[in-house]
């Protein structure tokens, strides 16, 4: 009868023990049920976020007149030796392709960021070359050759893209690529391909051979140099960005049988991301250019919200610490919030973190459109805590808790970005616009509380560089 | 939310009546699950298999019983189907490492519901699945004959086996004490 009745209790008391289980499932449980019955979502923000860096991007393009052969690498093949002294040979031609514009040599600047043009023109020459010819031939349009016996002989050393301010008569100064060639046509003798409406726009465009130098040429050779940007330059940047976090916990100091949580951390605690902001300056300084360094400071708000649950009164949560070497301590603390409740009891606390951080990185140029640029960037950033408010989860997830004294002064946080970069007419403001992802290395709470908190920010980095 | 809203949120396929139903019944249903499966992972895919059931099935609810104990049928009935696929039920541990591998420590009483969920998921997955099913989930023998194709006196032998093994494993973790046997209980046995 004892016996009887003890069979009886046990299988009571495990039926009751095992009804008072909770479990909460993660989140790829709902997931993957919705989109079972529903369909798979594409997720709104991915594409929001593409769709705003998209039309900023295609925006800036349109608005900065690119060239047509964007994409295009520029270079001058074969390029002409600059001598001052040589005779005009009148066997030397000189192909030109793609959109053709001789510059007004009265003018005597030209430069566009870090592109620079050098031309050095023979005396003779220079008279005759004021003059501009305008989008003369197109891409498709086969070659045309100018006998520069009659015509100037531009002697070009690099790629060339001018300022519009500088170069009157010229709407705009686009790419010329120049090649020796054998074959000697004038425009008279046009190849075949050539109509009869781009050879009578050429005609027109092109120098009359008799108009005389009004320009001293010992003084364009003094001033055909043009003044190189400084290397130097001051960068101020806001960054709104959404904080997201990454757990993981020491097994060897939670799973202890008298605080093993069946549940997973992850399934345990939920977040939602909320606004935070970056506001920072740096130094920036062009090694080449393609390649420059910069290092700054910034201040970094970042924030993000608990799902919780209101106790009536406060509960005791337990804290387990690692204190090396197998040895384990536990805090008691009772100012705590509970993670497990009934719904009318559901409620967010919210983690806080203002940073203080001192960026050290650099950017590299990806790809130069007309004036705007593709750059990746990459910054470690030595991060000095200021002040935060920090909920910590309990060993065995059933609540939170204010630790602030477990949490770290010190850490290091690593940012990279891509962004476009967009310059003005002079090319020493530049505007950039681009995503950015900023991870912090170490976790939140210092090594012996064993759950690991990294911090992840998405942000839309928009920011002004100034040439100094 | 009342419960009669939720289910006809869910009959019209409604997402919001769907995450309440989910939200409100999948923490104590993954328990269920957990007690049957392997690991974690193994009693969220149950619950998930369980759940899409559910919605799918939902229009045969006839509002005879309760609604919880329907969709906790179809959860167990779920977790039963998924080991027999997984042909889990010829899977043994040894019962004395696996108590012995636990840190020996007086159970707090809040914890005691997580820890005897961890000694029942220490048995082999047949005396597990019995043990299940008679003693929390409420078969009988009979029935869960038909459930897991065996037989009636197969199942009470089972139960028994996974019970006695059960008592093993909470006295050493020290959950239960042992009882006290007297002259008469020894007669009577």
């Amino acid at each position: 009868m004892k016996r009887k009745l003890y069979q009886d209790e046990l299988e009571d008391f495990l039926s009751a023990s095992a009804e008072d289980l909770r479990m909460y499932p993660s989140s790829r449980v709902w997931h993957n049920i919705d989109n079972k019955i529903h369909g798979e979502k594409k997720w709104p923000a991915l594409t929001f976020a593409a769709f705003l860096i998209g039309a900023i991007s295609l925006a800036g393009l349109i608005l900065m007149k690119p060239d047509k052969d964007l994409f295009k690498p520029r270079h001058i093949t074969n390029t002409v030796a600059a001598n001052t002294n040589a005779q005009p040979q009148a066997s030397k031609a000189f192909v030109v392709s793609e959109n053709l514009i001789v510059a007004n040599s009265g003018k005597n600047q030209a430069a566009d960021g870090d592109e620079l043009m050098q031309v050095l023109m023979n005396e003779q020459d220079l008279a005759t070359a004021n003059t501009v010819v305008e989008n003369a031939l197109r891409q498709e349009e086969p070659t045309i050759t100018v006998n520069t016996a009659q015509y100037p002989q531009a002697v070009l050393q690099s790629s060339v893209l001018l300022n519009e301010e500088d170069w009157t008569g010229a709407n705009r100064v686009q790419s010329i690529t120049l090649r020796e060639e054998s074959n000697n046509y004038t425009l008279n003798e046009l190849p075949a391909g050539i109509n009869a409406e781009t050879a009578a726009r050429l005609s027109a465009a092109l120098p009359q051979p008799q108009a005389k130098s009004t320009v001293d040429a010992e003084a364009l050779a003094n001033t055909v140099s043009l003044k190189k940007a400084s290397k130097w330059s001051l960068q101020y940047y806001a960054t709104p960005s959404l904080s997201y976090r990454l757990l993981s916990e020491v097994k060897d100091v939670n799973n202890t049988s008298s605080i093993a949580a069946p549940n997973s951390l992850n399934a345990m605690v939920n977040h939602k991301p909320k606004l935070g902001l970056e506001l920072g300056s740096a130094v920036m300084y062009n090694v080449t250019d393609y390649f420059s360094v910069k290092a700054g400071l910034q201040l970094n708000y970042r924030q993000y919200a608990i799902d919780a649950y209101a106790t009536p009164a406060n509960q005791p949560a337990m804290i387990r610490i690692d204190r090396g070497n197998n040895r384990f301590d536990t805090i008691y603390a009772n100012n705590s919030i509970s993670n497990v409740g009934p719904q009318q009891n559901e409620m967010q606390v919210t983690n806080h973190y203002f940073q203080l951080a001192m960026p050290v990185g650099f950017e590299l140029s990806m790809a130069t459109f007309n004036t705007s640029k593709f750059v990746l960037a990459a910054t470690f950033q030595p991060t000095y805590n200021i002040g935060q408010q920090s909920w910590l989860i309990s060993s065995d997830y059933q609540s939170y808790v204010k630790q602030p004294d477990l949490m770290r002064k010190w850490n290091f946080n690593t940012g990279v970005e891509a962004f476009l970069r967009f310059s003005n007419k002079s090319g020493n403001l530049n505007w950039q616009v681009g995503p950015q992802i900023r991870y912090q290395l170490l976790p939140g709470a210092q090594k012996k509380y064993p759950v690991r908190e990294h911090l992840i920010d998405y942000g839309l980095k928009i920011g002004v560089s100034k040439t100094l | 939310m009342t419960e009669d809203l939720i289910i006809a949120g869910c009959l019209q396929n409604h997402p919001v009546a769907q995450r309440e139903l989910y939200n409100r019944y999948s923490p104590k249903m993954l328990a269920v699950c957990y007690r049957f499966a392997h690991s974690r992972e193994d009693a969220e895919d149950m619950l998930q298999e369980g759940f899409i059931k559910v919605f799918s099935q939902i229009h045969t609810f006839q509002n005879k019983g309760a609604f919880e104990g329907w969709i906790r049928r179809i959860i167990v009935h779920t977790c039963i189907n998924v080991l027999k696929r997984n042909k889990k039920f010829t899977e043994a541990v040894n019962i004395e490492y696996a108590v012995e591998a636990q840190v020996k420590e007086i159970i707090p009483a809040i914890m005691q519901a997580k820890q005897v969920v961890e000694c029942i998921r220490l048995l082999p997955t047949g005396y597990r699945t019995v043990l299940n099913l008679y003693a929390i989930e409420g078969y009988s023998h009979r029935e869960i004959g038909d459930i897991l194709d065996i037989g009636e006196s197969t199942s009470r032998s089972q139960y028994t086996r996974a019970k006695a093994m059960l008592e093993q494993v909470l006295i050493k973790k020290r959950i239960i004490d042992k009882p006290e046997l007297q002259p008469d209980v020894m007669i009577a046995f």
